[in-house]
């Protein structure tokens, strides 16, 4: 992450009021690019299907933008330093709104099949375009505003500057996680933000202005019907069925469609379940019935609320506990439901609104079956529910005879080599914990297992014999009122024998060249976004394929830059060049394993992402303002640096929460320290060329790290893995500060 | 300027041609195409063998036959297709006896329901496909280059064996496009025929008539996927045309195959009642009443992955206008245990088939007939 630092703030001469305004407007900036950045993570995530490979590709485009913004804006004449600071405040607001609800119009402008996605690499493109106008201005207003600061202070003041603007970037994280996320929608926000942006304005340049205020400030009241309109507008030209119901949750975009007599409900864009789904559900419904023929208690996740769910509860499932991470979801549902599958709450059902790793993790409770239905693990946040660790916590909460059943994407007749891998990867998971278990084929596949020997049967005969031997419990209702025509033998769709035995054989194999998934090594995450990137013939595909591609593409580049700075500045500022690359390169690297290991042990994160982002800004500064008053030394700093993703390393084991808010403001405290440290050592003869290199190469790294990070150190080495590799980068650049400046 | 030695590079250009180099060997680790010659000479002997429809071009090109598509080849070229290749002047298949993926299926899960019901079909498929589908569910087969499965020789002569091994009365060429399978078919369904095991085709139907008269003189029935009924749906949904198909359909129908026909109904791309109606219509005028229609459901699949699955009441809604329009049978398929999933006789209107998915069938019929009220029911059923 960028480490934008400004030096020098002794104080000479001070013109108070509007030295106040440039500073509110500093702040206001601050306040605004959190904004913008955790807004465009939420629309572009509902556009992209919302993986980190994207939050890297948003990241990187960020930092690229505000570097681009910063670097194209030459030093000028006093009136036009003014006029570009006055345009970028008035201009981020607008250009929130406008690539926020770009991303809503990008689908009408470049048409896609309905039901298709953009390919993977169409969806990156897109996310760095609508990065980047924003960053853009994010970048383009500090160096005139430094410029005017300077001269109300008579001083250099761009520390003054970045202080005040990192407080308004952790006030608006603070601000959007708390409050904002509930309450407020984008066009509401860009609408206040640019009333506040008129406010400073007038106040700085002339009063008469405040009143324009007025109009955005009025357009915050309208502003639910205005994004209303856009939203319906843009579903409706670009979904099969009419918008019937959406919501912004503080965890994703619910939208509820309906499509002649069905309702379908998709969470940020993608589709989850179709009510009502009785016949999709049938299959499943008996596979439960045959497994377990008492009336046990249950836990239930990822099915939806529909038919399984029902037909449960009528058939006489002792109890049923069903979870459902976001509440609104639920109740955005609910209507519906009701009208579909009228009468079945009661006792015997109970909603839990948590995030049922979560649940498991705190409870000491058994349950006779846990029936866990995920959607495919594209992301960290999914790809919990596919880990080893996740399949022994559900088997510590399985009853004696306990059964647990957990679906994932299977196969139709051909497993190719990607595909093979993932399932691979998954299976091999699960099979460790449930040593006995039985597997179905089909496009939909089900793992079915039991820490009991003898609670599964030996196969589907068997399977269809228990069946049987329950009916008479159901007294025939299951038959007549819950599914029509039903026959057990439809339990053998489930276990076609050649199917199974083509499994067998591919998984044989498979299950020895590829590492099982778990928590701290994402594997089939990863798989999962490769596959969809082979389904798309994408080119992205070629380029994780050749995988050595982005390593050598990024190093080649940094050579060609490390030369030009070698060249043009003298080998002093390469080496300061060297560090500070290699500490944006870490810091964007380590939040990023920050966010993964908060969404590991939390679930959904969305909402926490401002805070994370937040606290680290806050830690920036202030590790800045001290390395600025109490010079340590730089190599001391990096050790601490080393130190402190040493104890995120511990973290990953311990998992505790103040542990983690902790290291994040431990961690880019010296973050924030090493840039005036660096600064000072590798001295300041000429300030301007000192901080446009190191400017430059902190921004650079950071692109970097974001990069490799989600393409490369994640996949390849997992979580822990990625941080011992960041560690290695920050000795390596220590090994350079102290033998370029401190040695001597 | 420092140098490395008094001949050698300047380390900047050093750096730029070693930049240069490890761009080049990270481009090379890219799979940009795996196809090469030295994989056909390799595998000349099992899998490469001279197609049967094509004609020269001017200098070494050529032109395939097979189907509409009708693909002009330069030498070293393939076709949309993938299997069929320009080698030194002459177009060859690629794919001869490869089969990437063999399995026992219920005759049902084709879906055939008037064809030995309750029989199992030993279905091979291997690489390729004459058209994109962006719903395919083999697509891992369909839109595979065929060096890049995993395959086992499977000759013609052990294709039957291996059919009668596990019991199978029927050898379906299946999942992926059986067009692109043309001589191996054409060998194979032979053989089986001349060892008394039939052989039956899961098509998209995109093949020249000349080629599919060809292909179907030793099949015993053909299913066919009509896809929709406009040429917007075919060009930009499949690559492909609906006239072509239609061609097809009159053509095989004239030879007195039996052919059922599937409709995968896609909410608001092919499922306007209006287009279903003009659809069966046309079945009923230019082929029969009696050719089956399954109306089969949609699930999100392969690149449209995501559209709600097809509602069951337009399934029922296009089961009724085929009624309307004529179709003896129409199914709606792809939903166990629908009621309309069952066979019931057009002319007394008694169940003779009941089906709850493909593998619980209770089959009636007495001789071809239905056994309440002895109208011969059209389909093959011994
Ligand atoms: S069979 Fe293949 S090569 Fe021949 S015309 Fe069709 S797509 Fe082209």
């Amino acid at each position: 992450m960028p480490l934008l630092r400004r030096q020098d703030t002794r104080s000479v001469g001070v013109n108070g009021g509007r030295r106040r305004g440039l500073l509110a407007i500093a702040f206001f900036m601050g306040l605004a690019a959190a904004l913008v950045q955790v807004l465009l993570i939420r629309e572009i995530l509902s556009l992209c299907r919302g993986n980190e490979l994207v939050i890297g590709v948003i990241f990187s485009s960020w930092f690229l933008g505000i570097f681009m913004g910063a670097r194209f804006n030459p030093t000028a004449a006093d009136a036009d330093l003014q006029r570009r600071v006055l345009f970028s405040t008035a201009l981020l607001p607008v250009l929130m709104a406008v690539s926020v609800y770009g991303a809503h119009a990008v689908q009408i402008i470049f048409p896609r099949t309905v039901g298709t996605f953009y390919s993977i690499s169409v969806e990156l493109l897109l996310a760095l375009f609508l990065t980047l106008p924003a960053s853009f201005f994010v970048g383009f207003f500090f160096p005139p505003l430094v410029a005017l600061v300077s001269g109300e202070m008579k001083e250099r003041s761009g520390g003054t500057v970045f202080y005040v603007e990192s407080m308004g970037s952790f006030a608006g994280g603070i601000a959007f996680s708390f409050v904002l996320v509930e309450i407020a929608n984008p066009c509401a926000i860009a609408c206040g933000l640019l009333c506040a942006s008129f406010v400073i304005i007038g106040a700085l340049v002339n009063k008469k202005l405040i009143p324009l205020a007025l109009v955005p400030l009025s357009l915050i009241f309208f502003s639910g019907s205005i994004e209303d309109q856009i939203f319906t507008r843009v579903w409706n030209r670009t979904h099969a069925g009419k918008l019937v119901h959406y919501q912004r949750t503080k965890y994703q975009t619910v939208a509820v469609e309906s499509y002649g007599d069905t309702v379908s409900v998709y969470g940020d864009g993608i589709l989850m379940y179709t009510l009502p789904d009785r016949f999709e559900a049938r299959g499943l419904f008996h596979l439960i019935n045959a497994l377990r023929r008492d009336r046990g208690t249950m836990i239930l996740m990822g099915s939806g609320p529909g038919s399984l769910l029902h037909n449960l509860i009528s058939a006489g499932i002792g109890h049923i506990r069903y979870f459902e991470p976001d509440p609104e979801l639920w109740d955005a549902v609910y209507p519906f439901r009701a009208r579909l599958y009228p009468g079945v709450e009661g006792e015997r059902l109970s909603v839990y609104r948590e995030d049922l790793r979560h649940f498991l993790s705190r409870s000491r409770e058994r349950f006779d079956m846990i029936v866990s239905i995920p959607p495919a693990p594209e992301n960290i946040m999914l790809n919990r529910f596919y880990t080893r660790e996740f399949y022994s916590l559900c088997k510590r909460h399985l009853s004696e005879q306990g059964i647990f059943v957990t679906s994932l994407h299977g196969y139709s007749n051909y497993l190719s080599e990607d595909l093979r891998d993932f399932i691979a990867s998954i299976y091999r998971s699960f099979a460790a914990e449930f040593p006995e278990h039985l597997k179905t084929s089909g496009e939909t596949m089900y793992l079915i297992g039991s820490a009991a020997k003898g609670a599964l049967p030996r196969d589907v005969d068997e399977l269809i014999n228990r069946y049987k031997a329950g009916l008479p419990l159901r007294a025939g209702r299951l038959e007549k009122e819950i599914t029509q025509n039903y026959s057990p033998d439809e339990l053998r769709m489930f276990f076609e024998l050649t199917q199974i035995r083509y499994f067998d054989r591919s998984m044989a194999s498979a299950v020895k060249k590829v590492d099982g998934n778990r928590d701290l090594k994402p594997g089939a995450y990863w798989k999962s976004i490769v596959l969809t990137a082979f389904r798309e013939q994408s080119l992205l595909y070629a380029l994780i394929r050749g995988f050595l591609f982005l390593p050598a593409l990024i190093l080649v580049v940094s050579v060609i830059v490390f030369g030009d700075v070698r060249r043009r500045y003298g080998p002093r500022y390469m080496a300061a060049g060297t560090v500070i690359y290699c500490t944006g390169l870490v810091s964007i690297s380590a939040v990023l394993v920050m966010i993964l290991l908060y969404q590991n042990s939390h679930g959904i994160v969305y909402y926490r992402i401002s805070l994370i982002n937040a606290l680290f800004m806050l830690g920036l500064t202030v590790g800045s303002l001290t390395a600025n008053r109490t010079r340590i030394r730089l190599p001391l700093i990096l050790a601490g640096l080393a130190l402190s993703l040493g104890l995120v390393l511990v973290q990953t084991v311990l998992n505790i929460d103040v542990l983690f808010w902790a290291l994040i403001i431990l961690f880019s405290f010296l973050c924030g320290a090493v840039f005036p440290a660096l600064f000072a050592a590798a001295g300041s003869e000429s300030y301007m060329a000192s901080a446009s290199v190191l400017d430059s190469m902190d921004h650079f790294g950071s692109i970097a790290g974001s990069l490799l990070t989600v393409m490369v150190f994640l996949p390849v080495f997992g979580i822990q893995g990625t941080l011992i590799v960041d560690i290695l980068i920050v000795l390596l650049a220590g090994a350079v500060g102290f033998l370029k400046f401190e040695s001597s | 300027m420092t140098r490395l030695t008094d001949d050698s590079l300047h380390r900047r250009e050093f750096l730029i041609r070693g930049g240069r180099s490890l761009c080049l060997l990270a481009l090379g680790s890219l799979p940009l195409d795996s196809c090469s010659d030295t994989f056909c000479q390799s595998h000349t002997d099992y899998y490469v063998k001279p197609a049967k429809m094509w004609r020269r071009l001017a200098g070494t090109a050529v032109e395939c036959t097979l189907c509409p598509n009708g693909c002009q080849l330069d030498e070293g070229e393939r076709g949309i297709c993938r299997v069929r290749k320009n080698i030194r002047g002459s177009l060859f298949t690629v794919i001869y006896s490869r089969i990437a993926a063999s399995h026992v299926d219920p005759i049902e899960k084709k879906p055939m329901f008037h064809f030995l019901p309750g029989s199992t079909a030993f279905s091979v498929a291997t690489a390729g496909c004459n058209l994109s589908c962006k719903f395919c569910q083999n697509w891992q087969l369909s839109q595979s280059n065929p060096e890049d499965l995993d395959a086992v020789q499977i000759t013609p002569a052990d294709l039957s064996q291996k059919a009668r091994q596990s019991g199978s009365r029927v050898i379906a060429y299946t999942y992926n496009e059986p067009t692109v399978q043309f001589e191996y078919i054409i060998d194979a369904s032979a053989v089986a025929r001349a060892k008394g095991i039939r052989s039956i085709i899961i098509s998209n139907g995109y093949i020249r008539p000349a080629a599919g008269k060809m292909l179907a003189q030793n099949l015993d029935a053909v299913k066919i996927d009509l896809k929709a009924f406009t040429e917007k749906f075919y060009s930009d949904i499949c690559g492909g045309r609906l006239t072509a198909v239609q061609e097809n359909l009159v053509s095989i129908h004239g030879l007195g195959k039996w052919i059922e026909l599937v409709v995968l109904v896609i909410p608001s791309l092919n499922d306007s009642q209006a287009e279903i109606r003009k659809m069966t219509a046309w079945v009923r005028t230019n082929l029969s009443g009696n050719v089956p229609m399954h109306f089969t459901r949609f699930h999100p699949m392969y690149r449209i992955q995501n559209l709600p699955p097809t509602p069951v009441s337009t399934l029922e809604r296009c089961r009724t206008i085929a009624k309307d329009e004529g179709i003896r049978y129409p199914y709606v398929g792809n939903v166990p245990g629908h009621q309309w999933e069952n066979t019931f006789c057009h002319g007394c209107g008694a169940m003779i088939i009941r089906r709850s998915g493909y593998f619980h069938v209770v089959n009636s019929i007495k001789n071809g007939a239905c056994p309440s009220c002895g109208v011969r029911i059209p389909g093959v059923w011994a």
